[in-house]
């Protein structure tokens, strides 16, 4: 009867825990995940190529001979390359600013001119061109920005043409300059903006 | 005569008393047996870890450079989980996602990626030496999980390989990636 017993009370154990160790184990078996989350940003960048050449020298533009000796001669369209240009956003504007071509360190004696206007364009950056003509008068003429509607990298030429004058009369002797400056950046905001 | 018989057989009675009172006298043993398991069981007690990278293109140096991927701002990081297993055939797994622009959805134009693909290492560290299991980005799927067994230890997930698809440049915006690191208490 004793063995008995004890035979009823091992039996008992069992019954009562395999069930809850059954029941631990079909939970803890499933495989657990830990995760590693990766957040980063990427900044609104642009970069202008760097303008080659990084000057126009244009040399004798007034003509040397003939009937309209001292008046601006034909000047031929010029080029400047700046490769690589990028904005790595959309709705990024370009823009060009021109001065005259201008005669430096004299005056302007009656009956000469000393100032030489011309169109400076950049056609590959959005879907209309980049442009501007330059006045007489006006030290930074600001023409039509090109927006781009996506991130973009591009090759751009800056075509520089047009030369005139605002009468045809001769040219004041002396060293003419001008300055193009052209802008790549948000288009709200191009004069805060890297060019 | 008469006499001397019944003083034997009180006698013999009283032997069988005494012989009764013997039997009642041997010990026995009773048993209970306590029986119990511990199932095969894995735990995370540190199981998300977020980290920021920061900026991810290169904002300074070389023209050429500029704008496109800053790997070291991966692969100088590391995230350190915290977990155990508790059986012998445990094993450790990792996946990692790829590291996606978040803001901008679209094809990349020409020139330009949204994606940066990258190795995940996660290292457990039981007694018997440290064990690691990878998983890069550019292959689909999870990497093959490495047995750990028992251990209970910090879980380092360090990061290599960081590279664009065509070695462009990355478009602005938000960028988000993970790596997902799983343990198995069995196969």
């Amino acid at each position: 009867m004793i063995l008995h017993r004890t035979c009823l009370v091992g039996l008992a154990a069992t019954a009562l825990l395999a069930p809850l160790a059954g029941a631990t184990g079909a939970w803890a078996q499933d495989p657990v995940r830990g995760t590693v989350g990766l957040d980063a940003q990427v900044a609104q960048v642009c970069v202008l190529g760097a303008p080659s050449p990084g000057a126009l020298a244009l040399g004798q533009i007034s003509e040397s001979s003939g009937a309209r000796v001292g008046r601006l001669a034909t000047i031929a369209n010029q080029s400047i390359q700046l490769p690589g240009t990028f904005c790595n956003y959309a709705g990024a504007a370009l823009a060009i600013s021109a001065s005259p071509l201008a005669v430096t360190g004299t005056t302007t004696q009656a009956g000469f001119v000393g100032s030489v206007d011309y169109t400076c364009t950049i056609s590959a950056w959005g879907a209309t061109s980049a442009t501007v003509r330059t006045s007489t008068g006006s030290t930074s003429g600001v023409g039509s920005p090109s927006t781009s509607s996506a991130p973009k990298e591009t090759d751009l030429t800056l075509v520089v043409s047009d030369f005139a004058t605002a009468s045809d009369s001769q040219l004041q002797p002396g060293s003419y300059l001008a300055l193009v400056t052209i802008t790549l950046g948000p288009d709200a905001g191009l004069n805060a903006s890297g060019s | 005569m008469r006499s001397s018989l019944l003083l034997t057989v009180a006698a013999a009675s009283l032997a069988l008393v005494a012989a009764s009172g013997q039997a009642q006298a041997q010990s026995v043993t009773g048993t209970v047996q306590v029986n119990g398991t511990v199932s095969n069981r894995c735990l995370f007690v540190t199981d998300n870890v977020v980290l920021d990278l920061g900026e991810l293109s290169l904002q300074t140096g070389d023209v050429s450079a500029i704008g496109r991927l800053d790997g070291v701002k991966l692969t100088s990081r590391t995230a350190t989980l915290n977990g155990w297993c508790n059986g012998v055939s445990a094993t450790m797994a990792v996946e990692a996602q790829p590291i996606f622009n978040t803001s901008f959805t679209s094809t990349a134009p020409t020139g330009f990626e949204r994606r940066i693909d990258y190795t995940a290492t996660a290292t457990a560290s039981p007694s018997g030496g440290s064990v690691s299991a990878s998983d890069s980005t550019l292959a689909s799927g999870g990497g093959a999980a490495s047995t750990t067994g028992i251990f209970a230890s910090d879980i380092v997930v360090s990061f290599a390989d960081a590279a664009t698809p065509a070695g462009g440049r990355l478009v602005s915006g938000s960028y988000s990636g993970s790596v997902a690191v799983t343990l198995a208490p069995a196969t």
